[in-house]
């Protein structure tokens, strides 16, 4: 179990995370919250990148600071705005992160053909990455993150850049990786992690907002959702969400406290309306 | 091991250290093209198949049985090896001592009382050298001198110049490498993390000492095999023939502080070079853990170098502190033709090696402590 231990960061008089408590086990987290909210300082805390101001990380009650490559041994990590050698191939810089994560030559060799093809990158595994688009980046990135077989798969915005169908098939990636270890998943794009994440974690000035499963968090809104093809005669104070096109109308999603007379249906609140909610004072 | 040889793979790719190499060797070769063939020096070599290189009664009854007459080189030859005599017979360098500290004007000063002391210890060791007529060994002379051995000697003062730059980048390079390509988040979270940065100063050192070693044998080869004088190598460095000018003492015997041949000379030299290079690269990996940018680290290094000299000369030289800075390597660089001599204004004996030997064990020191630095510090 990691345990986020009321972990306070400062970057001098500028808090980005205070007093988070958080509790992962074994299951897909999603931190969702939009940029600039703390979610890749957190992470960065996660991989001994950065020290908590106050508060402490702790792996199966040990501080991950202290078991140092202990805890280092088990996490797999693709940091947002992944980089590589450009005059590497991807077999080469796999080789090498391996090699850095302790990983034997005979088991190392084994595991990265076996990723490389899980990634579907076997046919490129010997060309130079200078010339690979985001996506076929993205899955090297991955392909290291799980060289090690991490018990923690941390993934930083793991998608951005990706076009939809990278997107997609990077999401059913993921999924099919979260068996028996814990992946905590970075996003501000809310269908990352809709599907597939147990848990999503939000935070709202700084702070921990909520950690709990998609539906219950669709909670906060119930029955406060509505859609009405004509929006411009609600008179009651609303916040509009997301338009779609139907039938040549343009169907409004919209929330308020009380359901506004006329034509208007109630509908049942998604995670991306609870996040459009809560973040609709920042940019 | 594995770690070693993969970060020392990564050094040898880069295409920076590559041109910079290549640039270095073409400016020796065109430092090269200036030596010439020497008719004298050839044919002196030559002569010492038969003579042999000490000066003494053998020498001049082979040289005599010789015999070439009609050779100027060999009337030359007779001429010099005719007028030399034992320098260091009945020869008093307090005299040195005393020239500078008079220059310096800092008689009554505790600098000067400790040049008199290293002057009195290289009294000792001119005295031995007489005893065992030390000087009286062939070496070069006459217009060789000039063109060969200064010419040697700047392109020594060069290589080392070459490799304390090419060294100083390879580290610079090698610490900024993930910075460079955005993989230092991907990098510091694996198993081995910063540790990482130990195995890139190690990857650095051994290439760069290597690089260094290609690059002397790659320039001196072609120079030796140019004006190969193979006699010289077994002559002493304080050859009757050999000498120290300057304007504050004048031209002087070259009295070092143990009996060299001129090959265990340049072996000597090039130990201390090595470990000038390591100091360097020593600092360069404490500017690397704080700068994380190669190029920018690499004007620090040139920076701070300069200021320690730019500090040096706002020490009164009535302060020992003064002298001290004579141990730093870029003064150890900038003083190497004084090596294993008496250092002129320096107060201590063996400047050279004290210099090299307490930087390093410093750096190292400065090294740990920025190791320290860099395991606590944030990676933003």
């Amino acid at each position: 179990m990691l345990t986020v231990n009321h972990v306070t960061k400062n970057y001098g008089k500028f808090t980005a995370l205070e007093d988070i408590t958080l509790e992962f086990n074994k299951g897909v987290y999603g931190l969702l919250a939009p940029n600039g909210a703390g979610k890749t300082t957190l992470i960065k805390m996660l991989t001994t990148l950065l020290f908590p101001t106050k508060g402490d990380i702790l792996y199966n009650g040990d501080d991950i600071i202290a078991l140092d490559e202990d805890y280092r041994d088990i996490i797999g990590y693709l940091p947002q705005d992944f980089g590589y050698y450009k005059n590497y191939s991807p077999k080469q810089f796999l080789n090498y992160l391996g090699t850095l994560k302790g990983i034997e030559k005979s088991v190392l060799d084994k595991k990265t053909e076996a990723l490389l093809s899980l990634v579907s990158l076997s046919d490129v595994a010997n060309k130079k990455m200078r010339k690979f688009s985001g996506g076929m980046i993205q899955r090297v990135g991955i392909a290291q993150a799980m060289l090690n077989d991490p018990e923690i798969l941390i993934l930083d915005e793991p998608t951005a850049g990706l076009d939809p169908k990278e997107r997609v098939r990077f999401r059913n990636l993921i999924s099919s990786l979260s068996q028996n270890r814990i992946v905590i998943l970075s996003t501000h794009i809310v269908s990352d992690i809709e599907t597939i994440a147990n848990k999503v974690i939000m935070f709202k000035d700084h702070q921990l907002l909520c950690n709990d499963m998609p539906k219950n968090i669709c909670k906060y809104l119930e029955g406060k959702v509505f859609e009405t093809s004509e929006i411009s005669k609600i008179e009651k104070p609303h916040l509009v969400l997301t338009q779609r096109q139907e039938d040549d109308k343009t169907y409004t999603r919209f929330t308020s406290e009380e359901k506004p007379a006329g034509h208007i249906k109630e509908v049942v609140p998604n995670l991306e309306d609870v996040f459009l909610y809560i973040y609709k004072d920042e940019e | 091991m594995k770690i070693l040889k993969l970060e020392m793979k990564k050094i040898i790719m880069f295409p920076m250290l590559w041109i910079f190499f290549v640039l270095c060797l073409a400016f020796n070769v065109l430092i090269l093209s200036d030596s010439f063939y020497e008719s004298y020096g050839n044919y002196v070599s030559d002569i010492a198949k038969e003579t042999g290189v000490t000066i003494d009664d053998h020498f001049y009854n082979a040289l005599l049985q010789i015999n070439d007459m009609n050779n100027p080189n060999y009337a030359y030859l007779l001429e010099e090896a005719g007028d030399i005599t034992d320098v260091f017979d009945n020869y008093n360098i307090a005299y040195v001592g005393e020239a500078y500290i008079k220059a310096m004007k800092i008689e009554g000063s505790q600098p000067a009382q400790m040049l008199r002391e290293k002057y009195s210890l290289m009294q000792e060791r001119i005295d031995k050298k007489g005893d065992t007529n030390e000087s009286l060994t062939l070496f070069f002379g006459g217009q060789t001198y000039n063109n060969y051995w200064y010419g040697l000697s700047r392109l020594i003062n060069v290589l080392l110049l070459e490799g304390i730059l090419l060294s100083s980048l390879m580290v610079l390079l090698a610490l900024g490498y993930e910075d460079m390509n955005k993989t230092d988040l991907t990098v510091f979270s694996t198993k081995i993390g910063r540790k990482i940065n130990s195995k890139k100063l190690l990857a650095g050192i051994i290439i760069g000492v290597g690089g260094f070693f290609i690059l002397v044998l790659l320039t001196l080869i072609p120079y030796l095999l140019l004006n190969g004088y193979p006699h010289i190598w077994h002559s002493s460095i304080s050859s009757g023939f050999n000498y120290i000018s300057d304007s504050i003492a004048g031209a002087r015997p070259f009295a070092t502080w143990q009996s060299f041949t001129v090959l265990t000379y340049m072996l000597a030299s090039i130990g201390v070079s090595v470990l000038l290079l390591i100091c360097f690269m020593l600092m360069s990996y404490c500017i690397g853990l704080l700068i994380r940018n190669s190029y920018i680290g690499f004007l620090v290094l040139i920076i701070l170098n300069g200021l320690i000299v730019l500090v040096q000369t706002c020490i009164p030289l009535t302060n020992v502190i003064h002298y001290v800075f004579y141990l730093t390597p870029v003064y150890l660089y900038l003083l190497n033709s004084y090596w294993f001599t008496d250092g002129v204004s320096i107060i201590w004996s063996y400047f050279e090696l004290r210099g090299a030997v307490g930087s390093l064990l410093i750096l190292s020191a400065f090294c740990l402590l920025a190791g320290r630095y860099f395991k606590s510090k944030n990676l933003t």
